[in-house]
């Protein structure tokens, strides 16, 4: 079972859960305050909750867009291969038509 | 205007002001270890200008994109660093204005940081959260009932089965509750009793998500010695390929740095 490091494979919910609400205490002399914590841990819950009832309701368009994701790459460069693919065909036949073959 | 962002205690003797690693939380300037007895405490300069207590307040609240960016570094340099190092992870943004100030504090817990570091010698943290899919759960015990309800009917009177199907619902709902307690205590007893030193319940976990099936039943953080890491994991892999089939599956994260069994008795000493 192959593990990835903790910090870059958790959701930012489990790191921040880690990195806010444990770990030692000692009075710094600049720290986050209390109210920006809690409104922190907040948001992210609401962010992570927003993403998945959209998928849940259907709205996924960021998961077929190839700009934003990677994996919808490969049907964007299946779908220019068949068209140039196409027009080659097009082009032989043209070509063949005006030479008269 | 620079500060000092405090990462961790370093359970080892180094050399005064060795580089740890080169780049910090703030790329510009490199992680290096401030002595302080038998232990040290890594630190690297910060730009007040980004993390000063007004610049920090201002990202938190508006820049949830710094906070990811900052908050997966803070692990990452002190995951790092315990790779080869017994580590006393400080919260997030524990920034000292001068070393003189961070020695204060070094000294001011010498002893407990002793004793920190004698209970997480050569150990990390794993987060374990046991995720139970109900609508699957549901649909088996269902499945098994509904059989043995059939096998009853067949020798009751029409009254005496109406009263049992009348039931019916109540005593799925009553075994469904059962079988996860039950599945849940034999999981602890076989993973965490076995394997953590140290075990850490979350009486209120939450498993971020919006589908209404998904539920977390426990979670535990585990103190696990580096040597059982392989059988460690080894048994979960074993264990979720047993309990997929019923709708249940351990999450797990880690190693982490010991966040969760570095917690101060008090406040500072004097």
């Amino acid at each position: 079972m192959s593990v990835a490091r903790a910090s870059q494979s958790s959701s930012l919910a489990d790191v921040l859960e880690k990195i806010l609400d444990k770990g030692v205490v000692v009075a710094g002399d600049i720290k986050i305050s209390i109210a920006d914590i809690e409104l922190l841990t907040i948001k992210i819950r609401l962010v992570i909750c927003s993403v998945d009832k959209a998928m849940e309701i259907g709205i996924n368009w960021w998961q077929t867009d190839p700009h934003l994701n990677n994996l919808a790459k490969p049907e964007e460069d299946k779908r220019l291969s068949e068209k140039i693919e196409r027009l080659e065909a097009q082009l032989a036949r043209v070509t063949s038509n005006l030479l008269g073959v | 205007m620079e500060g000092l962002y405090a990462y961790c205690v370093l359970g080892n003797i180094y050399d005064n002001k060795r580089i740890l690693l080169n780049e910090g939380i703030d790329p510009k300037f490199p992680v290096y270890v401030i002595n302080y007895a038998a232990f040290g405490a890594a630190v690297s300069k910060v730009s007040l200008a980004e993390f000063g207590e007004d610049a920090l307040h201002e990202n938190i609240q508006n820049n949830l994109k710094w906070v990811e960016n900052k908050a997966r570094s803070h692990s990452f340099i002190i995951e790092v660093l315990s790779d080869n190092h017994d580590v006393i992870p400080f919260r997030f943004c524990t920034i000292y204005n001068n070393e003189h100030n961070i020695l204060k504090m070094l000294q001011n817990q010498y002893s407990q940081f002793c004793e920190l570091l004698e209970k997480i010698n050569n150990k990390s943290e794993w987060t374990l959260k046991v995720i139970c899919n109900i609508e699957k759960f549901n649909a088996k015990i269902v499945q098994e009932k509904s059989l043995e309800l059939d096998r009853q009917l067949l020798s009751k009177s029409r009254g005496a089965a109406y009263l049992l199907k009348k039931k019916f619902d109540a005593l799925i709902k009553e075994e469904v509750e059962n079988c996860l307690t039950s599945s849940v205590n034999s999981i602890y007893n076989s993973v965490a009793v076995k394997f953590g030193e140290d075990i850490v319940v979350d009486n209120n976990p939450v498993h971020e998500t919006a589908d209404k099936n998904i539920r977390c039943l426990q979670k535990w953080s585990l103190l696990i010695n580096k040597n059982h890491k392989d059988s460690f994991l080894g048994k979960i892999q074993e264990i979720n390929r047993t309990i997929s089939q019923e709708g249940l599956y351990i999450d797990l994260t880690g190693p982490w740095p010991p966040y969760s069994f570095t917690v101060l008795n008090n406040k500072e000493e004097k």
